[in-house]
């Protein structure tokens, strides 16, 4: 049971001339099982947070903790070989790969893995697409896709590696309420499964679903809001 | 690893466009300096092939001015690259009549011994004049190609690059999703390096393909002007210096993507 500790985070970067202060002493706690959502205005540093949680960034000051480990002091190799068994992203955009097919992107993170054989990636792959109703879909490219859809293979390729934690950065922000509503259920019942998921969202209705809501501010971080 | 991510790369209509516009220069690279070799190489075979034409005649007009030919025969020797100043009595004429024969050691030394001489104050007759017409054109169609290889190295080396950052904003999402996956800096550079090298290497074999095939077309071409057998040279050697400057663009492009794909990490307009 995956349990992630952000200590003292604090993050500057540079915006033309200027420091920004995207992150300001956080201090917070994920446990697996559960689903968070952070809320909070444009700018207010919830998605910096969710990539340095995700270790896509490298935070100015603090520590980001996996199950009592130290993570932000690893090497590239070391975070990826991380990001890659234990992490999940779920993108906004989807960032599906125009130019594969629904199962070829799903593929694309289990190639790295090495407990995936040929035949077991295939399985892994059928399995997910009939998960989240869309098995009739792997011989399709992302574009003849609704956005739903395309959503729901971004969750599969999040979810091929069989990570512990899930990262969503506005994951509804480009869908309607109909698949918002799918989403959101899809990702409740994956925290319920046993996953930390860990969603940042504008969208009101993700109250409904969330165990823990969190508000940025400015680059803090609010107590537990419900 | 790599054959989604390449599939994917052959599977965009723009990956086409440029490989067309990229084997086009590359082939008018290739094309304009096989030429260039070709002529080089053919000058030097027509004077080679001609000792008498490393020699040049330096005589007088009359007999006052023999004495002067005679001291300038001595400063002459002195010349670098005169191999042999020779005094030749016409003996048809005269036994006071004669020249000098100054002999250079190479042809290409011809041009300064002349201008050296001029300075002088004497002219030096004879030499490469005889063929000076035939090898001009030579020279000038060898000076055409030079420039156009020349224009068209570094057209070929902007568009590679231009390809290259293109390729690079591209796909600045998918390397995102990458990393997000699990793949390090280096296996995405890896990834990079390899569709380039691909599509490099696809662009050269397609470019030397067509050098050949227009090898009779301009084989025709350079006939007109005497100069014959650029087909067989075309056929009989495979040039090996496109293939380095290609293998050197591939390099320099190689250590650009790598610090290009080390600054890879979310970057978030909305935080």
């Amino acid at each position: 049971m995956v349990k992630i500790r952000v200590e003292n985070a604090w993050k500057e970067y540079k915006k033309k001339s200027e420091i920004v202060q995207a992150l300001k002493n956080v201090n917070v706690e994920f446990e697996a099982g559960k689903i968070y959502a952070i809320i909070g205005r444009s700018g207010s540093g919830k998605s910096t947070l969710l990539y340095n949680i995700g270790l896509m960034d490298t935070l100015t000051k603090g520590s980001i903790y996996f199950n009592e480990k130290n993570v932000s002091q690893l090497n590239d190799k070391e975070k990826s070989r991380l990001r890659m068994k234990e992490i999940g992203f779920i993108f906004q955009g989807f960032n599906l790969n125009k130019n594969l097919k629904v199962n070829e992107n799903i593929l694309l993170p289990m190639f790295i893995n090495e407990k995936y054989t040929k035949e077991k990636r295939k399985e892994k792959v059928r399995a997910l697409l009939e998960m989240l109703d869309i098995g009739d879909k792997a011989n399709r490219f992302p574009r003849e896709l609704s956005g739903g859809e395309e959503q729901r293979v971004a969750i599969a390729r999040a979810l091929a590696n069989e990570p512990e934690v899930i990262l969503a950065d506005e994951p509804t922000g480009n869908l309607d309420e109909e698949n918002e509503k799918i989403i959101f259920e899809i990702l409740k019942k994956l925290s319920l499964g046993g996953k930390c998921v860990i969603v940042v969202s504008h969208n009101p209705e993700i109250k409904e679903y969330a165990d823990k809501i969190f508000e940025m501010n400015n680059g803090e971080l609010s107590k537990n809001l419900y | 690893m790599y054959q989604k991510s390449i599939q994917a790369f052959f599977r965009k209509k723009t990956t086409y466009l440029h490989l067309a516009i990229i084997i086009i220069a590359l082939a008018i690279s290739i094309i304009t300096f096989c030429i260039k070799d070709y002529i080089g190489n053919w000058i030097e075979l027509q004077m080679e092939g001609k000792d008498y034409l490393k020699t040049m005649v330096l005589n007088a007009m009359n007999e006052e001015k023999q004495k002067q030919i005679d001291e300038a025969a001595k400063e002459i020797e002195k010349i670098k690259y005169v191999e042999e100043v020779r005094k030749k009595y016409l003996n048809n004429i005269s036994e006071e009549h004669y020249m000098y024969l100054v002999t250079v050691d190479n042809w290409k030394h011809i041009d300064y011994v002349k201008k050296q001489v001029d300075d002088m104050g004497y002219i030096l007759g004879g030499g490469k004049d005889a063929f000076e017409i035939q090898i001009n054109s030579a020279q000038y169609i060898q000076k055409f190609a030079s420039f156009v290889n020349l224009f068209l190295n570094i057209l070929t080396t902007i568009i590679l690059l231009l390809f290259s950052i293109n390729l690079l904003k591209d796909e600045k999402a998918d390397n995102m999703v990458l990393k997000a996956i699990g793949y390090t800096n280096g296996e995405i550079w890896k990834i990079m390096l390899v569709k380039i090298i691909i599509f490099v290497i696809i662009a050269y074999i397609l470019s030397q393909m067509i050098a050949l095939l227009l090898a009779p077309i301009i084989d025709t071409l350079l006939f007109n002007y005497g100069i014959e057998n650029y087909k067989d040279y075309m056929l009989n050697n495979w040039n090996i210096k496109p293939f380095a400057y290609v293998s050197l663009i591939i390099f320099t492009l190689g250590i650009i993507l790598y610090l290009q794909i080390n600054k890879i990490k979310y970057i978030s307009d909305r935080t």
